[in-house]
């Protein structure tokens, strides 16, 4: 071992070149590497690898989903077993709150929890009952079925897709997506659903939560 | 600054990594804004046709020789009533009342609904299509459950037990599709 070194140092002696000792060459390379780097930079590269897949796959999920709906204290869908997959449609959103119809709210839901009006920890109480004050109605009478703004609200939806669809030269589908909270009453649900029908909307689907169990 | 030529020779070229921590922030923000518009859950849609008003106005076609069988499920506060065309019925229906399973609170028997509708089926394998009404502060998750009961064939003709009926699997045919019990389902409202 000792041999070899002494070899190297002499073959260095006969290149011309000065003598330096293995071990300090080694330290020279390490400083110099050191201060050659920005000094104290965090390297982020992975990290913007993983929050770019991360984006992507939210934004495909986000934009393939055609109801976009988020759940609160308000809006609770059902479950079910059913295997249909939504598509683009009229949606109506019916909440423990509002009617809802293009984001937009258009009638008010009326909350009665054991004869009083709903205070807000009311609405996650069980058996409440909405229901759509008789003013909203047909002739202001409590026994019609037909909710006048949302009629008006959704032929308005329909004569545009209508003109739409003629446009581009393709066929009109009349369907609406009902989007209804779990507690919404068998009244309320016929309601906005022979509106929907008055409103040309024949083709009807409830959305529900896929579920295993039924 | 200008550098003599020959400090530019030997001057040490270095290409400066791109500051992504501008980049970095906003995706800091768009990600948790995303990640609370996404839906954890799948959602899936049950199709309806719309509700019919009292008495139908139409005349039943004279050239017709089967009559339908407008089956008819109530859901009740008590339980179900199952109903169908008056001519067709030999005896009355008897109603499926709500009751307890395992000891639990009582809730509707959901898997004796399926079992008499698949009789029914079995009698009338052409029709496909069920009146589902409901009084009128039944909730919606009820409803939904119903016409789940009424949708598919399961793998078994009738059950007794609700934990059997919640985990059976759908019947499905040689292709691998699901067999329908009556899947076209009418909204009625009693007038």
């Amino acid at each position: 071992m000792a041999d070899e070194e002494g070899t190297e140092l002499e073959a260095a002696d006969s290149a011309g070149g000065p003598v330096e000792h293995p071990i300090d060459f080694k330290k020279r390379e390490r400083k110099a590497a050191r201060n050659d780097g920005i000094e104290g930079a965090l390297n982020i590269n992975s990290l913007m690898d993983i929050m770019t897949i991360l984006l992507v796959f939210l934004l495909v999920n986000i934009t393939s989903d055609p109801l976009s709906i988020v759940q609160d204290d308000y809006l609770k869908l059902a479950t079910s077993t059913a295997d249909y997959n939504p598509e683009d449609s009229v949606p109506i959103t019916v909440t423990k709150r509002n009617i809802i119809v293009d984001h937009k709210q258009v009638v008010k839901v009326d909350c009665a929890s054991g004869g009083q009006v709903c205070q807000d920890g009311d609405f996650t109480k069980p058996g409440n009952f909405y229901s759509v004050d008789k003013s909203f109605k047909e002739d202001g009478s409590e026994s019609s079925f037909l909710i006048e703004p949302l009629e008006k609200k959704l032929s308005a939806i329909v004569k545009q897709q209508k003109e739409e669809a003629k446009e581009l030269n393709r066929e009109f589908k009349p369907v609406a997506t009902i989007v209804c909270d779990s507690d919404i009453p068998f009244r309320l649900i016929a309601e906005v659903v022979h509106t929907a029908g008055m409103a040309g909307l024949s083709d009807l689907r409830f959305a529900v939560i896929k579920s295993g169990a039924r | 600054m200008a550098r003599k030529p020959s400090e530019r020779r030997h001057a040490k070229e270095r290409i400066e990594d791109l500051n992504l921590s501008p980049i970095m922030s906003i995706l800091v923000i768009l990600i948790p804004m995303l990640l609370y518009a996404f839906s954890f859950f799948e959602v899936k849609v049950q199709a309806v046709t719309a509700p019919r008003m009292g008495p139908s106005n139409q005349k039943p076609k004279e050239e017709d020789e089967k009559k339908p069988l407008n089956l008819t499920v109530l859901v009740t506060g008590k339980g179900f009533v199952v109903k169908q065309q008056a001519e067709l019925t030999t005896e009355p229906e008897k109603p499926i009342f709500m009751r307890s399973f395992n000891g639990g609170a009582e809730e509707y028997d959901f898997p004796a609904l399926y079992s008499r509708l698949m009789a029914k089926k079995k009698q009338y394998p052409d029709e496909i299509t069920i009146n589902i009404g409901a009084e009128m502060d039944i909730p919606w998750h009820i409803i939904a459950r119903t016409i789940d009961s009424a949708r598919v064939q399961l793998v078994e003709e009738s059950y007794e037990d609700m934990k059997a009926y919640a985990s059976a699997k759908v019947k499905s045919d040689s292709k691998g599709e699901a067999l329908d019990l009556f899947p076209a389902v009418v909204f009625v409202v009693a007038e």
